[in-house]
């Protein structure tokens, strides 16, 4: 009789001890699977925050440079003649963090040397009367942002007397009468009597290399 | 044969004693392993806690993510749009005829491109105006017909008035060349170049400017009220260009050196009348804007302004609305 109640014992034992050997492989190997996953650009809580702080950072650095005036020396580095970004390689915009205005710089410093990527795009309204009514001048172009990257961006007005901020800079009206410079921006109001020329709206997209 | 049955006897007690040592010896090895499985399940329970514990608190993290992420926005757009207008106002008021119908074209134009932008992001976004809720105004200067530094003698010879009858002033900005400016300290500053703000029921005060005796090219502002002795407010070092003094927006710069005056500079109380003060050999420009009704001093060139825009914006999404009237009228105290 005792004999028999002990070997009932053992089987039941045996196979709740095999339920739970299997569940410790499977949530070992879950775990593993997770476990080598895990990279920088990989989707999870701690990632949301870097993005967040990635958009505080680029968001601040607009802000800063939109209300010191180097924003808009950055967008007005252009030079006229060659229709492309100033001191920018052949492609017209600048490829790689510089040095060759102040925005550029500021961008060097806190994103570049944290090893964040970063694209500078510069919408403007195109108000000739063509599709598309808005259109994207690129200023930064370091590549195709991964799936993590984030966006800021910063409208700043532009008007008729603003010069070029590269030497013997000339306002944005002269370049529109002077039929062999161009900005890449068209007059959105030209007939009208007022100072207005653009909206400029300077979009950041930032991710980790 | 009875010693024979008590052998037997004990050999049977003694089977029985060795079948029960058996059966417990066997009992105590399945309670082992019966702890072992419980520990183990205890484990996988405590990870389970804890690996439910993260996703509730993820859960919440996602939850509560951007419940008001469009407030920032609302104000950006404000802003933004704020700040747009003020630099239309002045760059019209200083580069162009500083008409009203001008800055009106212009916000016009604006409005379409607010929404256009809003609606790239899939919100809402419209800038409109009354044309009644703009006001004209002028702009006065006081400097030579190229902009250039003039000495503030021409106008009088010891004090004379800028402004009387003065409504509302904004952007009231002076440049002065600091090495004209007599030496001094702010307590014995009393008796040196100075702008005295002034109403008919309030103290005078007056910001006298002078270069400081205790440093080296440095250029300091001190304020006296009702003639008391001054008080130093602030001072910023220079390198002999010319130093805007920022009055109503309490700033000083000169080349590259900015210093914000962390006690206003513009009185209290709203001024009728602005005059310079103990003229000496002092070189310079100001400008002022005024509103409509306000005299101002032969001396000085006015132009047609506008003094401020009133502007309703309004943004929307599919959690907030935000509507906000501003009255922009850039550097008004």
């Amino acid at each position: 009789m005792s004999r028999k109640t002990i070997d009932t014992d053992r089987g039941q034992a045996h196979t709740v001890e095999a339920f739970i050997a299997a569940l410790l492989l499977i949530s070992g190997l879950l775990f593993a699977m997770q476990a080598t996953a895990v990279t920088p650009l990989s989707a999870s809580t701690s990632n949301q925050h870097i993005e967040n702080q990635q958009r505080a950072v680029a968001h601040d650095l607009l802000s800063t440079a939109a209300e010191d005036g180097t924003l808009k020396e950055a967008v007005l580095y252009w030079n006229a003649s060659d229709g492309s970004f100033q001191d920018s390689p052949d492609a017209g915009y600048y490829t790689n963090a510089g040095t060759q205005n102040e925005f550029l710089e500021s961008l060097n410093n806190a994103l570049r040397e944290r090893r964040i990527a970063y694209n500078v795009r510069v919408r403007y309204h195109n108000t000739t009367g063509e599709e598309p009514r808005v259109r994207t001048q690129r200023m930064v172009e370091m590549g195709q942002p991964s799936d993590n990257a984030v966006t800021a961006s910063r409208t700043i007005t532009v008007y008729d007397t603003d010069q070029l901020s590269v030497d013997n800079g000339q306002t944005l009206a002269e370049i529109e009468d002077d039929p062999t410079e161009a900005f890449y921006a068209p007059d959105a109001n030209p007939d009208g009597e007022g100072q207005l020329y653009n909206r400029l709206e300077v979009r950041i997209t930032t991710w980790r290399m | 044969m009875q010693y024979l049955i008590n052998i037997k006897r004990r050999l049977g007690s003694g089977r029985s004693r060795l079948a029960e040592i058996k059966t417990a010896s066997t009992s105590r090895t399945e309670r082992a392993q019966l702890l072992l499985i419980t520990a183990l399940a205890l484990a996988v329970i405590l990870v389970t806690v804890a690996l439910l514990l993260n996703a509730a608190i993820f859960t919440e993290n996602v939850a509560t993510r951007d419940t008001t992420a469009d407030g920032p926005e609302a104000i950006e757009l404000r802003g933004e749009v704020v700040q747009g207008i003020s630099e239309l106002i002045e760059t019209e008021n200083h580069e162009g005829s500083g008409s009203l119908t001008a800055v009106e074209e212009d916000i016009d134009a604006m409005a379409p491109m607010v929404d256009r932008e809003r609606a790239r992001e899939g919100t809402v976004g419209t800038l409109s105006h009354d044309p009644n809720d703009i006001e004209s105004g002028t702009l006065l200067r006081y400097n030579e017909t190229d902009g250039d530094a003039r000495a503030f003698s021409e106008a009088g010879s010891n004090n004379w008035t800028l402004v009387d009858d003065l409504g509302s002033a904004r952007a009231f900005t002076v440049a002065i060349e600091p090495n004209r400016l007599n030496a001094t300290t702010a307590e014995s500053s009393g008796d040196v170049f100075g702008i005295r703000f002034s109403n008919a029921t309030e103290d005078d005060e007056t910001l006298h400017i002078y270069e400081d005796d205790n440093k080296e090219n440095h250029l300091a502002v001190a304020r006296a009220v009702d003639g008391e002795t001054p008080e130093r407010l602030c001072g910023i070092e220079h390198g002999g260009a010319s130093v805007d003094i920022d009055i109503t927006g309490d700033r000083l710069s000169t080349d590259e050196s900015v210093v914000d005056c962390h006690r206003s500079l513009w009185p209290d109380y709203d001024p009728d009348r602005i005059e310079f003060v103990n003229i000496d050999e002092e070189e310079g420009t100001a400008s002022v804007t005024v509103d409509e009704g306000t005299d101002w001093a032969a001396a000085v060139t006015d132009t047609e302004a506008v003094y401020s825009a009133t502007v309703d914006i309004s943004y929307q999404t599919t959690d907030l609305t935000f509507e906000t009237t501003a009255r922009i009228a850039p550097g008004e105290p």
